[in-house]
């Protein structure tokens, strides 16, 4: 047999199985698209986009504490990271459960006029435990700011008290204090006035490009288990045979996988293409797509073959290791987890600590996102390139040492 | 009960083929090792959601105490300290930090006059490249690190210009009232809605690996899932009559959930990522038989393993967004009470979703049972 031949034949078998990889990525494509769009949405800000949900339980109605959730509805700042929505205990205990708010403040009936009277009964900020999202986290901080602002106004109301009581002036202290009530108020919601907030604008790569990036390389991480019919099937009798014919280890690996290559190649173009008609409603969220079309997401995607070429080595390589489809299958999704997950995947790898950052960065999928980075933000380095490559190399000659193993008998 | 032997007889079999192969048994014995190992470092190891350059110019000794205020609370953001304003937007420009925050100089002044009247003056020079939902809260931390001037300020302003008291009161007097004023404990208090599971020291990275690690429980069950059907595609069960080919589909299952879940459930005892010895036990045997459940439908559902495996992304990626593992979505609440994991991971903290995750358990095997039944007579009749 000629090597053109085993490569067709390989081929063959490829595009034999792609029509149900095909769809069944489309529907992958589909669900992972909405979590993208919702990773995008709480990282990026913005009146219309995604916001955290906080319920107020008790009757607040015709109380000073209604014209406050109102002045934080209608003109405080935080209006465009935060709703306030009134619910019963009951619901918001059950609308908690089913993740629709953050969490919910249970307020006590005389909430207001104990801190007034310098009585202490607590507002209750109840949130999920079962869920350290990066959202609850903030918004827990948030609660304890508002705990201390509080406090800290409080100090100021009873101190100015005590000032008036001192001074003869004790009749005045109900106005004052709701003056003063008042001007703590006003400058609570006048607060962003005190930063002066200058927006250099993106020079690298933005938030949402980061997370397109990210994106990509869970999917390209993930893709493998897809073709896991292809390439879990180890025919050991044939690949004897066909070395006996002539065609070593090495021919027999690169037919292989450039059958797979192809097959996942054409994946991620025709799914960059499909992209390309929607880039404008995306680029608000990603200003690296603003103005790019279907032909710059194909250039785009040309522009990374050697991240996918990388990746998908990598990933025949540990389908070479594996014995059988339970296997093969965990390690695969081992690899796109777990690699995604150190990586940057599903955090900023900012939040990891500098020893995981580091080491994450020397990994495949770090060396890979750094060059999808950097494709994205148009500062592609040649050490991006480079480590692409060498990751490629090394796992190709691994591949076709394990193959030199199987063909000579040993056990892989 | 001889067909209860027979059904164990099945499953002692599948177990024994599976512990059979070697690479499956050794990523089974990594998992434990690796996973602690990982919750320790994560666990102890410093992180944060984003790093921010702070810079006192003038070295003014009020900013200094702000400074130290947020630097002595790193657990959400990071601080690096820079001398100059030049150094800070350098920073912030080439991505080295999210955002840089510069205080004016003489702060406790400037304050008195930012608290008075409407339009405030800035107090700090803020320099981000994107305005972020993430800096936008970092900006609230910095009010509160500033609040207890700032409130200092609206309370000396008031009593000298709005109750015209200069002259007749102190500066250090109204100090002294301010400092020594009793303060109240928390206003707000924060408590979890499941008060009464250890979820202390599970922290924003942490707190995922449950969920990774629960998922291998269904991606090794379906994996067997695919086995079973290449076996069944092959010939291997053809002895059976196609209806009662559910016995060794059940068994593939059980044994794929059970290995994996021990080995899981041994991970979590040894990772510390622990919500009680007989709650995680309960839970793990309830995810067992909801994961054996849920992968016989889709046995039954999927012809073939091509199709199963090309549908393995899509189930893994429903599972991670479904489930609270990363984002904790709201609107997937369809989805969600389908998949084993959402029941098993809620269950561990709330003992109120047991019964529901025993009916799922139930119905699951129901409906795998119909199926088959239905698909068997529509397909031989």
């Amino acid at each position: 047999m000629k090597k053109t031949t085993l490569l067709k034949l390989r081929l063959k078998k490829g595009f034999k199985v792609y029509p149900t990889v095909l769809i069944i990525t489309v529907l992958t494509l589909l669900i992972t698209a909405f979590a993208g769009y919702n990773a995008l949405n709480s990282f990026s800000g913005g009146e219309k986009k995604h916001k955290a949900t906080i319920a107020v339980v008790g009757d607040v109605e015709g109380t000073v504490l209604e014209t406050g959730l109102d002045a934080l509805r209608e003109i405080d700042s935080s209006r465009f990271m935060i709703d306030i929505v009134n619910m019963d205990e009951e619901s918001a205990v059950q609308a908690l459960k089913r993740n629709e708010i953050t969490g919910y403040l249970i307020v006590p009936d005389s909430y207001i006029q104990d801190i007034f009277y310098g009585r202490n009964t607590p507002a209750t900020f109840v949130t999920l435990s079962s869920s350290q999202t990066l959202g609850n986290l903030l918004i827990s901080r948030v609660a304890d700011i508002m705990s201390g602002l509080l406090t800290e106004a409080q100090a100021g109301v009873y101190s100015m008290q005590t000032v008036l009581e001192k001074n003869g002036l004790a009749e005045k202290i109900p106005d004052a204090t709701t003056r003063l009530n008042l001007t703590y108020a006003t400058n609570v919601i006048g607060r962003e006035g005190l930063f002066d907030v200058k927006i250099t604008g993106i020079s690298g790569l933005s938030s949402g490009g980061y997370y397109l990036g990210a994106f990509l390389l869970f999917f390209l991480l993930l893709m493998g288990i897809s073709f896991n019919r292809l390439l879990s099937v180890k025919n050991t009798p044939f690949y004897r045979s066909l070395s006996l014919s002539g065609i070593k280890a090495l021919p027999q690996v690169m037919c292989e996988y450039f059958a797979y290559f192809t097959l996942s190649a054409i994946t991620v173009l025709v799914f960059a293409l499909f992209f390309g008609f929607f880039t404008e409603k995306v680029s608000p969220f990603v200003p690296e797509l603003s103005g790019v079309g279907p032909v710059g997401c194909l250039g785009f995607i040309i522009l990374i073959f050697p991240v996918i070429a990388m990746i998908t080595m990598m990933q025949f390589m540990f389908y070479e290791f594996s014995d059988n489809i339970i296997a093969s299958i965990l390690i695969q999704f081992l690899l796109s987890v777990g690699l995604g997950y150190i990586s940057g995947c599903f955090y900023p790898s900012g939040f990891f600590p500098d020893i995981v950052r580091k080491t994450a960065a020397i990994l495949p999928s770090g060396v890979g996102f750094s060059y999808l980075r950097g494709a994205l933000s148009g500062g592609l380095r040649f050490v991006d390139f480079a480590g692409v490559a060498v990751y490629f190399a090394v796992f190709t000659a691994i591949t076709v040492a394990a193959r030199k193993r199987r063909i000579a008998g040993d056990a892989v | 009960m001889i067909k209860a032997k027979k059904q164990l007889v099945w499953f002692l079999m599948l177990v024994k083929r599976l512990l059979c192969k070697k690479t499956f048994v050794i990523l089974l014995c990594l998992i434990p090792v690796l996973v602690p190992a990982t919750h320790s470092v994560l666990q102890n190891s410093k992180s944060s959601i984003l790093e921010i350059a702070l810079c006192n110019p003038d070295n003014d000794p009020a900013t200094e105490k702000i400074i130290k205020e947020l630097t002595s609370d790193e657990d959400v953001i990071s601080y690096t300290i820079t001398a100059s304003a030049e150094n800070a937007e350098t920073l912030v420009k080439s991505g080295k930090v999210d955002a840089a925050w510069i205080f004016t100089p003489e702060l406790d002044k400037k304050a008195s006059r930012a608290v008075s009247g409407i339009f405030k003056i800035p107090l700090v020079s803020v320099i981000q490249q994107e305005d972020t939902i993430p800096l936008r809260l970092s900006r609230e931390v910095l009010h509160g690190a500033m609040y207890s001037r700032l409130s200092y300020a609206i309370f000396e302003n008031f009593i000298f210009e709005d109750m015209q008291l200069k002259g007749k009161v102190s500066e250090n007097a109204l100090q002294s009232y301010y400092n020594n004023e009793e303060r109240l404990d928390d206003i707000i208090l924060q408590k979890p809605l499941y008060e009464n599971v250890n979820s202390a020291g599970e922290n924003l990275l942490t707190a995922p690996l449950r969920g990774m690690v629960a998922l291998l429980v269904v991606l090794c069950t379906l994996a067997s899932v695919l086995f079973f059907l290449k076996d069944r595609k092959e010939g291997r069960f053809s002895w059976l009559s196609p209806e009662k080919q559910i016995v060794p589909a059940f068994a593939c299952c059980l044994s794929a959930a059970v290995l994996s879940g021990i080995t899981v459930f041994i991970t979590f005892q040894l990772s510390g990522i622990n919500s009680g010895f007989f709650r995680e036990l309960i839970s793990i045997i309830f995810f067992i038989l909801g994961t054996t459940g849920f992968c016989l439908v889709l046995c039954v559902l999927f012809p073939s393993p091509g199709i199963l495996g090309a549908a393995l992304p899509g189930i893994i990626i429903g599972m991670l967004l479904s489930a609270p593992i990363f984002f904790n979505l709201a609107g997937t609440s369809f989805i969600k009470w389908l998949l084993p994991m959402n029941y098993y991971l809620y269950s561990l903290y709330d003992p109120g979703y047991f019964p529901g995750f025993a009916i799922y358990c139930v119905s699951s095997f129901l409906i795998a049972y119909v199926i088959n039944r239905i698909k068997t007579k529509i397909i031989f009749n």
